[in-house]
C-alpha cells in the first residue's frame, strides 16, 4: 500500500464522515425548530446557541 | 399553504409533494447521466483512487452549497431556486446573471441527458449480431438520436404532459436500487476474491492534480438540490421538508456514488492493463462495460437504468430551463414575449422554444465531454452566486425572515464553498477549453443584453417575499363538506345538496375550484389561470342555502385529483361531494379525476349524477337500495337528511336471491329504518326478487326521483371505484343518483409512503 493509498483513504474517510456529521447536525436543527414558537432568525439562533456572529 | 391575491376568494397552492417525493426527485436528477457517463471518463483521467476522492470531496463541497440552499429555501420557500435567491440577495445584474446562467446550466444538463440517452441506446443496439455491420456508434448517428430524443421530450413538454410525482419517485428508486445492487455485488466480489483490490494500484496514476479536473467535471452530478429548491410552491411543509430533502438526497447520492465507483473498479478484469487505461479506452460507456464484467446481465441492467434515468432527467431539465426563462421574461429581464403562455396548452411556449434551441444546439454541436464541462462550469458559477446570496440575505434581512434551518459555522461554510467552486470551475479549463469559451460567451452575451435591455426594463422582485403569507384558517365549524366545482350550472345544483347536508350536520361548505397548471409554470405564477374557475365558485356561493357558511378557494396544482385529495387532508374535510356528468373517461370507472378521489379520499365521499330534467332539489320519493355496511349506513343517513320535504318518503329496498330469504330480509330491513333517525316514520321497506339486482333497482327507480346507493365493496382496482352495482345503476338510471362511500380507515403505510 503506497502513501497515496493511505492519504487517499484518510481523506475519503474524513470527507465522508464530515458529510454525515453535517447532515445529522442539520437534521437536528430542523427538528428543533418549532414554527409556533420561533418567529425569526434571532430566536432560532439563541435557541441553538449559534448567536456568535454580530447579527445574532 | 399560501394566499396570493384576493382575500375573498382564497388562492391556494396545492402542496402535493411529500418529503419522500422531493427527496427522490433530487436523487433522480443526480443519479442520472453524471454518474453513468462521469465515472468511466473520470477513472480514465484521475485513476481508480481518484474517482473515490472525487466523489467524496465533491459531495462535501456540494453539501456546503446545499446548506446555503437549505437555509435560503427554508426562509424563502417559493419556486425559482437559484434565480430567486440571488434576486432576493442582490437583485440587479447578479440577479439577472443567476437566471441567465441557470437557464444555460439547465439546458446544458438537458443536452447531456439527450447525448447520454443516445450514446447508451446505440451502445446497447451495437451488441446485437444483426446490427454489427452498421457503425452504430458513429458520432453522426449519436447526434441524430440525441436530437430526436430531445425533440420528443420538448414536444411532450409542449403538450403540457407531466410525469406524476409518484412515477418519478419510482423511477428514482429504480435507479438507486440498480446502483445499490451493483455496489453490493462489488463488495461480494471483493470478499470472495480480495485480489481484485489490486485494481486500485496505481491509486492516482497521474497525481493529485487530476482530481481537481474530475471534481469539476463531475460536479454536474450533484446539482439535484437545485431542483428540490424549485419545489417551494409544491412541497408539503416546505420550511422543514426542503432542507431535509436536500440533505437526505446528498447523503444518498454520495454514498451511492462511492459504493458504485468502488464496485466499478473492482469489477474490471483488465488482463494486465491498468484500470485507468482500460477505462480511458472506453470513455462514456466504460461504466456499463465494467458492470457487465462485474455481474451477469450487468450491462443490460445498467443500460436500462441509464435510458430510464436520462429520459426522466431530460424531461425535468427541460422543465427547469423553461421555468427560469419564463421567470426572466415575467420580470422583464428578457422581452415579455418569453413569458407568453399558450392559450391552448397553458405552457409558456416561447420560453420552451428558446430552451429547446439551446438544448438541441448544444447536443448537436458539442462533444459529450464539453457539454458535461459546460454544465458543470455554469452550475459552479451559479452556486458561487447562491452562496454569496446566503451570506447577504442572512446579514441584511435575517431578522425579518422566518427560517426553518440555519447553517452552522456561518459565514465560513459558504465562503469555503465559494473559493472551492471558483477554483474547480477555473481548473476545468484543463479539461475543456471549449466549454469555457462557450460559457464565457454566454456570460458576456448576458452582460451585453443586461446593459442594453434588461437594466432599464427589469422589475423589482424583492417585495414578492411578503406576498406568500400563510393562509388564514378556513375551518370554523366541526363538520366540513368539500365541494370541488368546475361547471357553473352543475355547481349551483350540487351546492344545494351539499348545503342541506351541511345544515343538518351544523357544518360548513368549502367550494373548491382546481386549476391544473403545467409543470413548466411555477404554481405561484399561475394566477392568470384563476379567472377560468371563478364562475363556478360564484355560482356555487350564490346558490348555497341560507344560513350555511360557505368558503371558497381556487387551488393551483399539477393534477386535479391529487389537488383535491391534498385539499381534503389540509382542510380536514369530513365529506367530499363530486358531480358526475354521466360520461366515462376511457380506462376509468367514472372519470380520471373522480376515480382517484373516491378511492383515496381520507373522508366520506359522495358522487352525484344529476338528472338533466331535475330543477331544484326537492326529492319526494327517495330509494335506498341497501348495500354493504358501512356504506349502506351512510346512504341511509344521507337519505334521512335529504328527505326534508313535508311529504318526502324513503324506500329501503333489498333484493333477495331466494324466496326463503324474504321473511328474514324484511325483519332486518325494518331494523335499518331506525338509522333514518327522526325521519324513521317516513321510511318503509320493500323486498324484491328473486331476480337480477341491477335490473330490479333500475326498474324500481322509475317510481322514485332520487336514488342513494352505498358502495358495494372495497375498492382497489380502477374499475371498482364504488363496486359494479352503484356504477351500473348510475349509468343506467335516468334519475338523480347519489353514490356514497364511507371512509373506512387509514390507508396502508406503504400506500401512504408512495402516494404521499
Amino acid at each position: 500500500m503506497s502513501l497515496n493509498h493511505i492519504l487517499g483513504i484518510i481523506i475519503i474517510t474524513i470527507a465522508y464522515g464530515l458529510l454525515w456529521y453535517l447532515v445529522l447536525y442539520g437534521r437536528r436543527i430542523i427538528g428543533r425548530i418549532d414554527d409556533s414558537r420561533l418567529e425569526n432568525l434571532r430566536e432560532i439562533k439563541r435557541e441553538l446557541g449559534l448567536n456568535k456572529d454580530k447579527n445574532g | 399553504m399560501a394566499e396570493i391575491k384576493d382575500p375573498k376568494i382564497d388562492i391556494e397552492l396545492s402542496r402535493e409533494m411529500s418529503l419522500f417525493h422531493i427527496t427522490m426527485m433530487g436523487v433522480g436528477m443526480m443519479i442520472g447521466a453524471g454518474v453513468f457517463v462521469g465515472t468511466g471518463i473520470s477513472i480514465g483521467i484521475s485513476g481508480p483512487g481518484g474517482i473515490l476522492l472525487t466523489f467524496a470531496l465533491n459531495g462535501l463541497i456540494a453539501l456546503f452549497t446545499a446548506m446555503s440552499y437549505a437555509e435560503l429555501s427554508s426562509a424563502i420557500p417559493r419556486a425559482g431556486g437559484a434565480y430567486n435567491y440571488v434576486q432576493q440577495g442582490f437583485g440587479g445584474f447578479p440577479g439577472f446573471l443567476a437566471g441567465w446562467m441557470e437557464w444555460f446550466a439547465s439546458s446544458a444538463a438537458g443536452s447531456l441527458y439527450a447525448i447520454t440517452f443516445a450514446t447508451y441506446i446505440l451502445h446497447f443496439l451495437s451488441g446485437f449480431e444483426a446490427l454489427s455491420r452498421f457503425n452504430l456508434e458513429s458520432d453522426l448517428l449519436m447526434k441524430l438520436v440525441a436530437l430526436l430524443a430531445a425533440l420528443v421530450f420538448i414536444y411532450i413538454n409542449y403538450r403540457g404532459a407531466s410525469e406524476t410525482g409518484t412515477a418519478g419517485s419510482l423511477m428514482a428508486i429504480g435507479q438507486t436500487v440498480t446502483l445499490a445492487l451493483v455496489a453490493v455485488v462489488g463488495v461480494i466480489v471483493v470478499l470472495r476474491n480480495p485480489g481484485r483490490l489490486s485494481n486500485f494500484t496505481p491509486f492516482l496514476p497521474h497525481g493529485w492534480g487530476k482530481i481537481f479536473i474530475t471534481m469539476g467535471f463531475t460536479y454536474v452530478a450533484f446539482e439535484g438540490f437545485e431542483v428540490i429548491s424549485q419545489t417551494g410552491d409544491e412541497a408539503i411543509d416546505p420550511r422543514k421538508n426542503i432542507p431535509k430533502a436536500i440533505f437526505y438526497s446528498i447523503l444518498i447520492v454520495v454514498t451511492t456514488y462511492l459504493a458504485v465507483s468502488f464496485a466499478t473498479v473492482v469489477g474490471i478484469r483488465a488482463e494486465g492493463v491498468p484500470v485507468w487505461q482500460w477505462m480511458q479506452e472506453r470513455g462514456a460507456t466504460g461504466f456499463a462495460e465494467a458492470v457487465a464484467q462485474l455481474m451477469p446481465m450487468g450491462g443490460i441492467l445498467v443500460i436500462a437504468a441509464v435510458i430510464f434515468s436520462s429520459t426522466s432527467a431530460l424531461n425535468a431539465t427541460t422543465y427547469s430551463a423553461t421555468r427560469v426563462s419564463f421567470a426572466l421574461g415575467r420580470d422583464r429581464l428578457l422581452p415579455p414575449a418569453v413569458s407568453r403562455i399558450s392559450s391552448r396548452t397553458k405552457v409558456p411556449h416561447i420560453a420552451l422554444l428558446l430552451s429547446a434551441i439551446l438544448i438541441v444546439g448544444m447536443a448537436v454541436t458539442l462533444p459529450i465531454e464539453d457539454v458535461v464541462s459546460g454544465a458543470s462550469i455554469m452550475f459552479l458559477l451559479l452556486f458561487f452566486l447562491v452562496n454569496m446570496s446566503a451570506i447577504k440575505v442572512r446579514r441584511e434581512r435575517g431578522d425579518e425572515l422566518t427560517y426553518g434551518y440555519v447553517m452552522p459555522f456561518f459565514p465560513y461554510i459558504p465562503l469555503i464553498a465559494i473559493v472551492l467552486q471558483v477554483a474547480l470551475a477555473v481548473w476545468l479549463v484543463h479539461k475543456s477549453w471549449i466549454a469555457w469559451v462557450v460559457a464565457g460567451t454566454w456570460i458576456l452575451l448576458g452582460f451585453v443584453l443586461y446593459m442594453l435591455y434588461s437594466r432599464s426594463r427589469g422589475t423589482e422582485v424583492k417585495e414578492k417575499i411578503s406576498v406568500l403569507r400563510e393562509i388564514r384558517e378556513l375551518v370554523t365549524k366541526e363538520y366540513q363538506i368539500m365541494l370541488p366545482v368546475a361547471n357553473p350550472e352543475n355547481a349551483a345544483r350540487l351546492v344545494d345538496y351539499a348545503g342541506r347536508i351541511a345544515r343538518a350536520k351544523d357544518g360548513e361548505i368549502l367550494v373548491l375550484n382546481m386549476v391544473v397548471v403545467p409543470g413548466q409554470m411555477p404554481l405561484s405564477e399561475a394566477t392568470a389561470f384563476v379567472d377560468s374557475g371563478e364562475d363556478a365558485i360564484i355560482a356555487a356561493m350564490t346558490n348555497a342555502p341560507e344560513g350555511v357558511p360557505v368558503h371558497s378557494t381556487v387551488r393551483l396544482g399539477r393534477d386535479a385529483a391529487r389537488g383535491i385529495l391534498s385539499g381534503i387532508s389540509e382542510h380536514a374535510s369530513n365529506l367530499v361531494v363530486l358531480g358526475w356528468g354521466g360520461s366515462v373517461d376511457k380506462g376509468f370507472a367514472l372519470g380520471r379525476t373522480i376515480d382517484p378521489v373516491i378511492e383515496k379520499a381520507p373522508c366520506d365521499s359522495m358522487v352525484i349524477k344529476l338528472n338533466a330534467n331535475e330543477v331544484g332539489v326537492k326529492p319526494k320519493r327517495i330509494l335506498v337500495p341497501l348495500t354493504y355496511v358501512p356504506h349502506g349506513y351512510l346512504a341511509l343517513d344521507m337519505a334521512g337528511i335529504l328527505a326534508d320535504e313535508p311529504d318526502s318518503e324513503i324506500t329501503i329496498m333489498h333484493v333477495i336471491r331466494k324466496e326463503v330469504e324474504r321473511e328474514n330480509a324484511q325483519r332486518n330491513m325494518e331494523v335499518m329504518l331506525r338509522l333514518l333517525g327522526e325521519k324513521e316514520d317516513r321510511g318503509h321497506v320493500k323486498i324484491l326478487g328473486p331476480g337480477e339486482v341491477g335490473d330490479l333497482i333500475v326498474q324500481e327507480s322509475e317510481n322514485h326521483d332520487l336514488i342513494i346507493i352505498g358502495a358495494t365493496r372495497e375498492s382497489g382496482l380502477q374499475q371498482m371505484v364504488f363496486g359494479s352495482l352503484p356504477e351500473q345503476i348510475a349509468k343506467r338510471s335516468n334519475k338523480t343518483v347519489i353514490m356514497v362511500k364511507a371512509y373506512t380507515g387509514i390507508q396502508s403505510r406503504l400506500r401512504r409512503w408512495f402516494g404521499g
